[in-house]
């Protein structure tokens, strides 16, 4: 029977918070219902910092979007992101009782406890074990191992983990709202399901989600994750160099980068910032915006580059690389990556080619969730189907 | 004169005194009581006949005690130095025949701010080492003790080889808001005195992976540069990550941020019997995401019983002070001179162990063995002079130098690259020294004209792994001959912009919220 699911996804993020109500089936596109948008205030690199502030920012958000979707949203799932994620790949193993040689649902928790068995710092926590790939027996190409015969079953997960309390933040938050946190998941991860193709990710792709805060990458080779990563600089951090840089105001380097900034430079001529109330105007070189840009950009992406690198993975990207995130509008950014990578860079989503929600780049870890959430009800024990969670969650 | 070398000591463990000075330095004494030291190797001084009284060094120095009659110093450095010209010869006995000196004192106040520069001369001159440690004194005591300890430690950095200096200020900060100001102090005893016995423990201890003096200055090149501490131990499944988190919390090392601009940092790791690889191996881990990527790790780790449960890790650096010439340096250093020094730095970190001449972290670096006695004899009659005045000393050996270059310079390597001090300090260290001996103040003086000869010595180190060592053995102790021009420490705010308050986004050693382009030096007009 396909059931309809009702999925709340909130993020919040270093220059937005936004919370988007997704409607779909157990397979194909979900819908967004309602989008709520507020601007954030109070988060830094990804992070709740100002507690208070952030939560206003949710609640606005939340509203607008339970408003428009005429939905009284009660749970949500919730994106996190932030330098303290950390990732990793290890293999479990576990060998089966004696008196059974069928794998069952339970080996597989078990091997997934077994490769978690690795030394993190005790203030972490796990907030993702992506499976890569199952081995029965020694063989490999296992793609689902459950019902298969074999006597030992290994497998080789991507550990994600973060620091508890950094992660019990924004779910505090959320919380306090009254609202349900069903699941939290990796913002870099949810966008790189939405904006990475399943052909690319077979043929090896890296999506890179450049955030206000934080840069999320997520490598995928033959289909499953490989690597994973935060680099805790943004959009924020090209502003903040623009208004130390060029001497202008932090709203007006803000504006300035959107409407002027490049990351590639090549023309030079003048720029004229108008007066405004505390500020005299300027006039500044467009050379030397795009420099600062140029030389933020260039090395955020040169440290992407270089953790990939420790793995030779780059040479196995067919699929290319894919930018999303709000800071992949920026112009010339896609010359730069080529530049950096030299690999075929594309936008997950061109500019102006839609107005809708799902098409805006700066969605991609939002709408990413609404799938994730779907994924997470559907794969739900029947018994807590329509009656259980969905009564729950979706009450109009 | 002390011979520092390791091949001494193979036969004759590190000898040293530990002198405290005023009452922060008798705390510090009493810290490491606690913490096991022998008395009989502690030497309390002070002012203040009650406080002293009250130490329990083996050797208790009443200073001043016409003076001041036993009453204190009042906090007037000026008082505090008169009281140790009174007592001078009794803390030269007290010192004499060791090879190394600590010096203890929380500077701000009179004794410590007035004695211990001078105390760092007379023990020099006793033939030992000198290794200063001393606290800056919290904002609120006030600017007048701020400015006594400031002007004290510029007396001090040039006074003594090593200097760990910690500020009280950011000590404070590991201390919870509520706790007490008695809390504050003891927290930054504590901290002086871990670090003080975990250089020791450097120094004499014997290690799975041994480290010892040879090390100690490898990651201290000298001259032109700031030194960095950092001590934490910790307990419990989570200690190595804890262990280097405190580390790095200690005051100098600014979280970690100044290890960016090391060229190389000693990192001893000491822990129980039980203590593991894994441990050690998360341990190093993490600690290479501090360093930059050119940054030299050298590593050593012990185990001693006494540790059982715990793991501790010193941290030990130096980084390179905002050079005079900047510009030049790097525009004369390629990047195959980079590389060609961690090569020749690592045959150094082998080799140092057993062979390296002794020479002091800061002292003048330069030495042949007939060079040297004439010009140590030269300097040991007027140890304290300043730099300036020892330049008619170097003359000669400039003019022999030039002659001697000449027959050199026609070899291919030569012409290429210049290096920097850390550099041309290998170079010396694994060649023939006659030859180096007159390269090093030049070097440091006029960089552009000196460029070509350190290179040929650092690559002749590569090439030949097993330099002569035997010269420098006969090397006398050159701590006593140049002072030392240990940079002043600067803590001025970098620019951070927005970032300012926020956690530091620290990749491969670089703070990553400084723009880039401040980083990169890349000049921004403006037409305003």
């Amino acid at each position: 029977m396909a059931r309809d699911y009702i999925v709340v996804g909130v993020e919040i993020g270093t220059s937005k918070v936004c919370a988007v109500v997704g409607e779909g089936r157990e397979t194909g596109p979900i819908k967004p219902l309602g989008i709520g948008c507020s601007p954030s205030r109070g988060v830094r690199k990804g992070e709740v910092i100002d507690y208070e502030t952030a939560q206003r920012c949710l609640r606005e958000a939340i509203q607008e979007a339970g408003g428009k979707a005429d939905v009284d949203i009660r749970s949500v799932f919730l994106g996190v992101t932030g330098s303290h994620l950390e990732s990793y790949s290890n293999r479990g193993v576990i060998n089966l009782p004696d008196d059974r040689d069928e794998i069952d649902e339970t080996d597989y928790e078990d091997v997934e406890v077994s490769a978690r068995d690795v030394v993190i710092p005790q203030t972490n926590t796990f907030l993702h074990s992506i499976p890569q790939g199952y081995y029965v027996d020694g063989h490999d190409g296992v793609l689902n191992p459950i019902g298969m015969l074999g006597r030992r079953l290994e497998a080789d997960f991507h550990l994600i983990h973060g620091v508890t309390t950094r992660m019990r933040n924004s779910i505090r938050c959320v919380k306090e709202l009254d609202l349900e946190v069903e699941e939290v998941a990796f913002n870099g991860w949810m966008a790189a399901q939405m904006v990475l193709t399943p052909d690319e990710r077979d043929l090896g792709a890296l999506a890179i989600d450049i955030g206000g805060g934080t840069i999320d990458y997520v490598l995928y080779i033959d289909g499953v994750v490989r690597q994973s990563g935060v680099l805790a600089v943004g959009g924020d951090h090209i502003t903040n160099d623009l208004s130390m840089g060029l001497r202008i105001p932090m709203a007006r380097a803000e504006r300035l980068k959107i409407d002027e900034g490049s990351a590639m430079p090549g023309r030079n001529d003048l720029i004229h910032l108008k007066a405004d109330a505390g500020f005299a105007g300027a006039e500044i070189e467009r050379e030397m915006l795009d420099t600062i840009i140029h030389c933020r950009m260039e090395e955020a992406l040169q440290l992407v580059r270089r953790t990939l690198e420790k793995e030779a993975w780059l040479e196995m990207l067919g699929g290319g690389i894919v930018l999303t995130g709000g800071g992949s509008q920026l112009r010339g950014l896609v010359e730069l990556a080529e530049d950096v990578f030299d690999q075929p860079v594309r936008l997950a989503f061109e500019p102006g080619m839609s107005k809708a929600v799902a098409d805006d780049p700066k969605f991609s870890a939002v709408m990413g969730l609404l799938y994730f959430g779907r994924d997470f009800y559907a794969n739900q024990p029947e018994e807590t189907g329509l009656l259980g969670k969905l009564g729950r969650i979706f009450r109009r | 004169m002390i011979d520092l070398s390791t091949r001494r000591q193979f036969t004759q463990p590190l000898t040293y005194r530990i002198v405290g000075f005023g009452g922060a330095g008798l705390q510090v004494l009493d810290r490491l009581l606690q913490a096991g030291a022998a008395p009989a190797l502690l030497v309390a001084a002070d002012t203040d006949r009650r406080l002293l009284e009250g130490a329990k060094a083996g050797e208790r120095i009443l200073l001043g005690c016409v003076s001041t009659g036993g009453l204190g110093t009042g906090g007037d450095p000026e008082v505090g130095r008169a009281s140790l010209e009174e007592n001078r010869s009794e803390l030269h006995r007290a010192v004499e025949g060791n090879q190394l000196v600590i010096l203890l004192g929380g500077l701000g106040g009179g004794t410590a701010s007035g004695a211990l520069a001078a105390a760092a001369r007379e023990a020099k001159e006793a033939g030992a080492m000198v290794m200063a440690a001393v606290t800056l004194p919290f904002t609120f005591e006030g600017k007048r003790r701020l400015a006594q300890a400031d002007a004290a430690l510029a007396e001090l950095e040039q006074a003594v080889d090593l200097l760990l200096c910690f500020e009280n200020d950011r000590m404070g900060e590991g201390v919870s808001p509520s706790a007490g100001i008695g809390e504050a102090f003891t927290e930054a005893d504590r901290v002086m005195a871990g670090s003080v016995s975990a250089v020791l423990d450097l120094l004499e201890g014997t290690g799975l992976i041994h480290l010892g003096y040879a090390d100690l200055k490898a990651a201290l090149p000298g001259l032109r540069a700031r030194t960095l501490f950092g001590f934490g131990i910790a307990e419990g499944s989570n200690r190595p990550f804890d262990a280097l988190a405190r580390a790095l919390r200690n005051p100098l090392m600014d979280k970690g941020r100044m290890l960016e601009e090391c060229d190389a940092v000693l990192a001893q790791v000491t822990g129980g019997p039980e203590m593991t690889l894994h441990e050690v191996e998360l341990l190093m881990e993490e600690l290479q995401r501090h360093v930059g990527e050119g940054t030299q790790v050298i590593f050593g780790a012990s185990a001693s019983s006494r540790m059982a449960g715990w793991m501790s890790l010193t941290l030990l650096a130096s980084a390179r002070l905002p050079s005079v010439e900047p510009e030049s340096v790097v525009a004369f250093a390629p990047p195959q001179a980079q590389e060609l020094t961690v090569f020749a730095e690592e045959e150094q970190a082998e080799d140092l162990e057993e062979l390296a001449p002794m020479e002091a972290a800061v002292s003048h670096p330069v030495e042949t063995p007939a060079m040297a006695f004439v010009e140590e004899e030269a300097i040991t009659e007027e140890p304290q002079e300043p730099e300036q005045e020892q330049v008619p000393e170097e003359e000669p050996a400039k003019r022999e130098n030039q002659g001697r270059r000449k027959p050199r310079e026609e070899r291919p390597e030569d012409g290429n690259e210049l290096f920097s001090m850390l550099e041309v300090r290998i170079g010396r260290q694994s060649e023939e020294p006659s030859e180096e001996l007159e390269e090093e103040p030049q070097a440091a003086e006029e960089p552009e004209a000196e460029a070509p000869e350190p290179e040929v010595n650092a690559a002749e180190v590569a090439v030949t792994p097993e330099p002569q060592h035997a010269e420098p053995q006969n090397d006398p102790a050159p701590s006593a001959r140049k002072v030392p021009t240990q940079g002043t420490l600067k803590f001025e705010p970098i620019a951070r912009g927005r970032f300012e308050k926020s956690e530091p986004t620290i990749v491969d050693g670089q703070d990553l919220d400084i723009p880039t382009y401040l980083r990169r030096n890349i000049r921004i007009r403006l037409r305003n």
